[in-house]
């Protein structure tokens, strides 16, 4: 049914309403009990589950999930799903790569804000079927069924983690000649990989280590991942070294412990399982 | 309109597309404007319903009083305000936004917490201004309160940020959060320009800039050699006030061609340390800095004649707040240094 023929249907069921507006009428002064004002009175017990901008999307961190497509082909349950922000503008500015020499290159930033990782497909017989998102571009999740396996078999669908991106900043102090990796997060760490003395000042390089089951989005670039500030005076350039970030003091004599602050993003796990609103996409 | 939403309106730029928020189909496969049709079509029975009435009652206007008063759209319970305005578990921290904290992360001497932002219903995320953090303290079990040291935002993690508190902590020692002052972010051109002046150039005295009324931004070196130079700048008014200098230094000659002049490179060096990256950070607020100056890299540098130098200022004022945050579920996460 297209625009026109909702307004049309509307038109016949408010000319019904008309009708029956004129039968009130035509009652007598005890119909004002039945008037439309006085059919608006609402179910407070509804607003206990308030959904946030209608009751097929689920709120997810800081975006939204709404399901659009529910499938049933062969052995796998595909439910295709879309995510919205609900952040409002942050600090700090994404560059312009299109405006960039053309031998870099662009990193690939097409990613959800939040990723949906971990789904659950419940039966109508209460058999539990995990399912999967690929990364954190996809906006399908997958679910391997038995043969034969028919819509009307879905009792429901389950997400139980999704992936949140947040920014993270990290103080650490690192002896000059400590070559150890240090731990930042569970999925990040920093290395001096190398001190340099030259006459004017001290070349401290820097390797920064993610887990790349945590950022398979991103690290096209060499500093994409991670930002490095030294902390305190002193410090006068910074700069890129094959594949190490550094960061040069002015002192000549290497500093007994060097304090940095390394600002990055990490991918957080959350399982916080939320039910799929899918009975309308039922036989979609 | 009421000033909060005039305010709301200018901070959406005027050359930003508006954002064409995607829509799910409906249950029935019906397209979405069908449903709003049929809505209007059924507004339009209604007042034929009202009309009806009143022409079957013969139009005495004595009935109008009980319809207006027997007419409502409002709930007669209205619903909790948290829970309305902002999706389960979020806290209010002003009049549009809301933040949930999602996870503790424990280091040896560090905690941070991240917390994501959501704007109140019905409002358009990307026409809402932005949460842009504040001054905040960890809250432990033994009733002392950390004041926050740094936070991190990242417009590809737009949503979320993290605040790291100095100590050494426990999940058993943590509480919740508190924000004790909202950051307000202004922004302000200034452009100083010496003519006849060529390099070597020193300012003898402070430059000072009334900002706001109440806060000053001093200038306490402008130093610029052919070898490099150094600026020093500071905020004067309010201890809480930080923010960002960041100057643009051009040197012109009377070879310079128009609108191509010489450009000194500033490091911003202890605000920005790399641009290397997909995103530029915004800078560390600060309370003041200094700015180191490269070698100027002009062509002809002992024509110089006249120097320009455009400052943006970025400061926040911090407007006093105390909001409680509960960790709730938010996970603690501990990790050893090495």
């Amino acid at each position: 049914m297209n625009a026109t023929g909702g307004a049309a249907v509307g038109v016949v069921a408010g000319a019904l309403l008309a009708i029956a507006g004129l039968w009130l009428g035509a009652r007598g002064s005890d119909a004002p009990a039945l008037l439309p004002g006085s059919t608006t009175t609402t179910t407070p017990a509804a607003l206990t589950a308030v959904p946030w901008f209608d009751a097929n999307e689920v709120v997810l961190g800081s975006s939204i999930l709404i399901p659009t497509e529910l499938t049933v082909d062969g052995t796998e349950v595909t439910l295709d799903f879309q995510m919205e922000d609900l952040a409002p503008p942050t600090l700090g500015t994404e560059v312009d790569f299109d405006t960039w020499p053309s031998f870099r290159q662009r990193p690939n930033t097409e990613f959800n804000l939040v990723a949906p990782i971990a789904w659950t497909l419940t039966t109508s017989g209460g058999v539990e079927i995990p399912g999967s998102t690929a990364n954190v571009r996809a906006t399908t999740a997958r679910f391997s069924v038995p043969e034969e396996f028919a819509a009307s078999d879905i009792g429901e669908i389950r997400l139980d983690t999704y992936r949140q991106r947040v920014p993270m900043v990290y103080d650490i102090d690192i002896s000059s000649g400590d070559r150890s990796a240090n731990v930042l997060d569970d999925t990040v760490s920093i290395s001096l990989v190398d001190v340099v003395e030259q006459a004017t000042g001290t070349v401290y390089r820097f390797q920064v280590d993610h887990d790349p089951a945590a950022f398979i989005a991103t690290g096209l670039l060499i500093g994409d991942d991670a930002l490095l500030f030294g902390r305190g005076p002193g410090w006068v350039s910074f700069g890129i070294n094959e594949d190490t970030l550094q960061l040069t003091h002015e002192s000549p004599t290497p500093l007994d412990v060097v304090p940095i602050r390394v600002v990055t993003s990490a991918w957080l796990d959350i399982s916080r399982p939320q039910p799929i609103p899918i009975g309308g996409l039922r036989g979609a | 309109m009421s000033d909060g939403d005039a305010f709301k309106e200018l901070l959406q730029s005027p050359v930003e597309p508006k954002r064409e928020r995607r829509t799910h189909p409906d249950p029935d496969g019906r397209p979405p404007g069908t449903v709003w049709a049929a809505l209007a079509g059924l507004l339009v029975g209604g007042l034929v319903v009202l009309a009806g009435y009143w022409l079957a009652d013969g139009g005495d206007a004595t009935a109008m009083p009980e319809v207006t008063t027997t007419t409502s759209t409002e709930p007669v319970v209205a619903p909790p305000a948290d829970i309305d305005a902002f999706p389960p578990g979020y806290v209010a921290v002003n009049d549009r936004s809301a933040v949930r904290v999602e996870r503790v992360l424990l280091r040896p001497d560090e905690a941070i917490v991240s917390m994501t932002v959501a704007v109140r219903r019905g409002l358009d995320p990307e026409a809402t201004a932005g949460f842009w953090g504040g001054t905040w303290e960890l809250l432990t079990g033994d009733g002392v309160a950390i004041p926050s040291e740094a936070e991190a935002f990242d417009p590809l993690a737009k949503g979320a940020f993290s605040v790291r508190f100095p100590g050494s902590f426990t999940a058993n020692d943590l509480e919740g959060i508190r924000l004790t002052g909202e950051a307000l972010r202004t922004t302000m051109a200034l452009e100083t320009s010496m003519a006849d002046q060529p390099l070597p150039f020193a300012e003898p005295e402070s430059d000072r800039f009334d900002l706001d009324g109440s806060v000053d931004l001093v200038i306490d070196t402008i130093d610029l050699q052919l070898e490099g130079g150094l600026i020093e700048w500071r905020f004067e008014g309010d201890d809480r006030v930080q923010g960002s200098v960041l100057p643009t230094v051009s040197l012109w000659t009377p070879t310079t061609p128009s609108g191509f002049p010489g450009v000194m490179p500033v490091r911003h060096f202890s605000t920005i340390a790399s641009v290397f990256g997909t995103t530029v950070p915004a800078p560390f607020p600060l309370h003041g800095d200094m700015l180191v100056l490269d070698p100027t890299e002009i062509s002809e540098p002992g024509s110089i004649n006249r120097i320009e130098i455009d400052w943006a200022v970025t400061w926040f004022n911090y407007i006093d707040a105390d909001v409680e945050i509960a960790l709730g579920d938010a996970p603690v996460v501990v990790v050893d240094s090495g």
